[in-house]
């Protein structure tokens, strides 16, 4: 079944518009970009609207405004009417087409009220055999709708992109059971033919104990017994319901735990850093000192070192020339002259040691103060010298290891800023929480575990009460013969039930086992990773699982374009099991997919589009060079919305 | 001979000067947190005034560093700049003048010391004369 | 008009388990094809019985297990 045209005729932003979808030979798929807010949401508002007569999808901005369009309204004078239609052209595999047509008629109000609906139907019209038209309304019309894509069955068809990507957080357990038990049409099983032949069964029942009051008590306890059951099934379900849940809850919880850090372990990893912080930088500022002292010592070294050398070469010099040190001590000398008697003998000066005494106080140049000063300089200037030598490469070792205790804090400096982040999301109180819920949601899960062993004994004490009973009841019955007729009519009755009880079961298992086969098929078929994963599960309990190819459960780890296409496939694998062929037609298709996965869900959805109708609503932004390179040229259709300029108005262009 | 002197001088003014030495961690007073005597800043300072070829006689007097506290290489320089300044080691006989002349660059020196430590507010003294006795020290070397 | 499917399924399983006994087979695919006939409000109750008397008149109860 696909959608061939949808005529919009004062529907919200759509004035007047006529969408033709068009199907090429490879392919059908139809595309519409318009920016939020351009109504692309409210094509598939209308759809919804036309076939059940409701909008799911309505965003925050519609829901405040009415379903007339508003140019309409400004146009329409006081009190007068307008009429809101939408029309669906559905066509069957048959080549035969039902068109649906949805009307609303508005009275507008000129003053600031809303306009009032005064009238609603709904029709559906299409040519029989033999080319006379029919047409059904309202009630009977619904039931047609019910046979394309039944109400129960929508949300799997007709989504939006943010459902594609909620599908298995949001379709729990409850909701994956409800398609399985909708697609299996079990739906007529349970809830009518079975529930309808308990009622007749125990009318039956209770018609033949008029007759017979023993009989009629056994009865009683029968049904009660059955009513019994009835209740203690309900809370088995209820008891599993809840089961289900504390123990998804206390994962959630569990899940929140794993995330925190190890605390201990960073605390006392940030203390040894510390510590080994506090010494390097002691060392640190050791060895800045040293190089201080160095630079301290050697300023007057190398700015005296002219005077030094210059020194240096003068007592070098004086040496050379014998000058110092001293022979003999002038001042001694210059004593012995003046006072004319020897200082060391005693012996008064002749003329012949005068002289002797003169010529060697000529010879000494210097006096011996000065020649004790140059003496005393040459050793600390030798030093000095010799010291200079090793400056350059003691300066450069000083740097060196400077530079090196500066890296070293620098790293720890950069350990412990990690675990100062990783120990910042760190709430004790928060943690504290979550182990106390986890620790609730466990004991609730135990206390219902146990709950359901009593419920489950109790139900197989009345089962077996039951069919003690119903055996007791027969063998009554048998005794009179007045009771063959409708004996024959219970048992029938009975085991009809019986049959299809037992019918159901055994569809509800192959409905899942092929869905499950199906979902796998599709999913390996569409999805680029093939090797990483194993598998899709879907449990008795209609529980949905991804498997890793490592054999883990992955399906809350995997990437938002993976859950879409899995989402995808079981949709599709609905599909095929369930007969119903319908439109897919998604909103938003790739917002919450990365960008490098995009192009690689764009090709998924050209694929799905060469077996079914695939109607997608893009965002410019979403609509991006690589997916319009993609799809342009396979797509069968390419629309433009455009907002007026007062905005109360949506145009349509071909593109 | 002259009387010899028994310590060395610095003008009043510069008593304010080497208190603030005290910025720079490598020049300070050990009274003050740092590790430097007076003598060893008087030498550093008058090292300074050689280097720059400058000598500035005393407006006043003040006593700054006992003689007797000079130690021998301390007395080596003092006496090495006497002689590199009169060029003749005849200086050596006269301890004034030798000390005056030491007191002189180490006038001049502490003066510019103290202006040069102002104008690298942004990079610290101790940076610049690292640079300067390496730049130095290459000259010496050949 | 009968549009709609009747799932094939549920066809054969009621065959399957009903074991060759023919009237409850037939029976029950009798009450299926009156539901899907009637999906909305209708007068299951007289169709139930009416039915239930006929069958069980054919049915012989000795091919029940």
């Amino acid at each position: 079944m696909r959608i061939e045209k949808i005529i919009l005729k004062n529907y919200r932003q759509f004035r007047d518009v006529e969408i033709l979808l068009n199907k090429s030979l490879s392919s059908d798929l139809n595309i519409f970009i318009g920016k939020n807010g351009a109504g692309k949401t409210n094509i598939l508002n209308a759809i919804n609207w036309c076939l059940y007569g409701d909008e799911p999808h309505l965003s925050k901005d519609s829901q405040q405004l009415p379903m007339l369009n508003l140019q309409t309204i400004k146009e329409t004078i006081d009190e007068g009417d307008q009429e809101v239609m939408v029309e669906v052209y559905v066509k069957l595999e048959e080549e035969r087409t039902i068109i649906f047509t949805r009307r609303a008629t508005y009275r507008v109000y000129k003053e600031e009220r809303l306009p009032q609906l005064r009238n609603c139907d709904f029709e559906a019209r299409f040519s029989d055999e033999k080319g006379n038209t029919k047409f059904l309304q309202n009630e009977d019309a619904v039931s047609l709708v019910e046979r394309f894509v039944s109400k129960d069955m929508r949300e799997f068809f007709f989504f939006d992109g943010e459902r594609l990507d909620n599908y298995f957080k949001i379709a729990t357990i409850q909701n994956i059971s409800h398609a399985v038990f909708v697609i299996s049409q079990i739906d007529l099983l349970r809830n009518k033919i079975e529930n309808r032949l308990d009622t007749v069964l125990r009318e039956l029942r209770r018609e033949a104990g008029k007759e017979n009051p023993k009989i009629d008590e056994i009865r009683n306890r029968l049904e009660e017994d059955e009513d019994k059951l009835k209740d203690v099934e309900n809370r088995i379900e209820e008891c599993k319901k809840q089961i289900e849940i504390a123990k998804g809850k206390a994962k959630e919880c569990s899940d929140n735990l794993m995330r925190i850090p190890d605390v201990e372990a960073l605390e006392k990893e940030r203390e040894r850093l510390k510590r080994e912080k506090k010494s390097k930088k002691e060392i640190l500022d050791t060895k800045k000192k040293e190089r201080q002292d160095l630079l301290f010592e050697y300023e007057k070294i190398i700015f005296l070192w002219p005077a030094i050398e210059n020194s240096l070469q003068t007592i070098n010099e004086k040496k050379r020339l014998k000058e110092i040190p001293p022979t003999v001590d002038r001042s001694l000398l210059e004593e012995i002259l003046k006072n004319k008697v020897c200082s060391i003998c005693g012996t008064p000066l002749n003329d012949t040691s005068e002289k002797r005494v003169n010529d060697l106080l000529q010879n000494i140049k210097l006096s011996s103060i000065i020649s004790q000063k140059l003496l005393n300089m040459e050793n600390p200037l030798r030093s000095f010298i010799e010291e200079s030598k090793f400056f350059d490469e003691k300066l450069r070792k000083i740097n060196y290891e400077i530079t090196d205790y500066n890296k070293n804090l620098e790293r720890i400096e950069i350990d412990l800023s990690e675990i100062d982040k990783k120990l910042s999301g760190y709430d004790p109180e928060r943690i504290r929480r979550w182990q106390e819920q986890r620790k609730e949601y466990e004991e609730i899960q135990t206390k219902n575990q146990k709950l359901l062993g009593q419920l489950e004994m109790k139900r197989d004490e009345l089962n077996k009460s039951i069919d003690d009973l119903k055996k007791q009841y027969e063998d009554e019955l048998k005794k009179e013969k007045k009771f063959e007729l409708i004996k024959k009519q219970i048992d029938f009755c009975s085991k009809a039930l019986d049959v299809a009880k037992k019918t159901e079961e055994i569809i509800l298992r192959q409905t899942r086992e092929k869905i499950e086969s199906e979902t796998n098929k599709l999913f390996f078929n569409l999805i680029w990773k093939k090797e990483t994963f194993k598998n899709v599960e879907i449990k008795p309990d209609f529980n949905i699982n991804l498997i890793h190819s490592m054999g883990y459960e992955c399906l809350g780890t995997i990437s938002s374009a993976e859950r879409e296409v899995l989402a995808l496939s079981f949709t599709l694998a609905l599909q095929t099991i369930s007969g119903f062929n319908s439109p897919i037609l998604i909103d938003t298709p790739v917002a919450r997919v990365s960008d490098e996965l995009r192009t690689n869900f764009g090709k998924v959805l050209l694929d799905v589009s060469t077996g079914q109708q695939i109607i997608l609503l893009f965002t410019p932004s979403e609509y991006d060079k690589d997916i319009s390179k993609l799809l342009d040229p396979r797509s069968s259709g390419r629309f433009m919305l455009k907002l007026s300029s007062n905005e109360k108005e949506v145009k349509m262009e071909v593109l | 001979m002259s009387e010899i002197p028994d310590r060395l001088n610095i003008d009043r003014k510069d008593r304010e000067l080497y208190n603030k030495l005290d910025s720079e961690e490598i020049l300070k007073f050990k009274d003050n947190g740092g590790t430097r005597t007076r003598k060893e800043q008087f030498i550093f300072a008058m090292a300074y005034g050689f280097k720059l070829e400058s000598r500035k006689p005393l407006d006043s007097m003040e006593g700054f560093v006992l003689a007797k506290d000079l130690r021998p290489d301390d007395e080596a320089l003092i006496n090495a700049i006497a002689i590199y300044n009169t060029k003749s080691i005849e200086i050596l006989s006269d301890q004034k003048e030798v000390f005056k002349i030491a007191e002189e660059y180490a006038h001049a020196g502490i003066i510019l010391l103290d202006s040069k430590i102002k104008s690298t507010s942004f990079v610290s003294y101790e940076r610049e004369l690292e640079k300067t006795l390496h730049e130095m020290f290459q000259k010496i070397k050949l | 008009m009968n549009e709609g499917k009747i799932n094939e399924q549920i066809l054969n399983s009621i065959k399957e388990v009903s074991k060759d006994d023919m009237e409850i087979e037939n029976f029950l695919k009798d009450l299926l094809f009156e539901e899907i006939e009637h999906p909305g409000r209708w007068q299951w109750r007289d169709i139930y019985s009416k039915k239930i008397k006929e069958y069980s008149e054919r049915w012989d109860n000795n091919s029940e297990n």
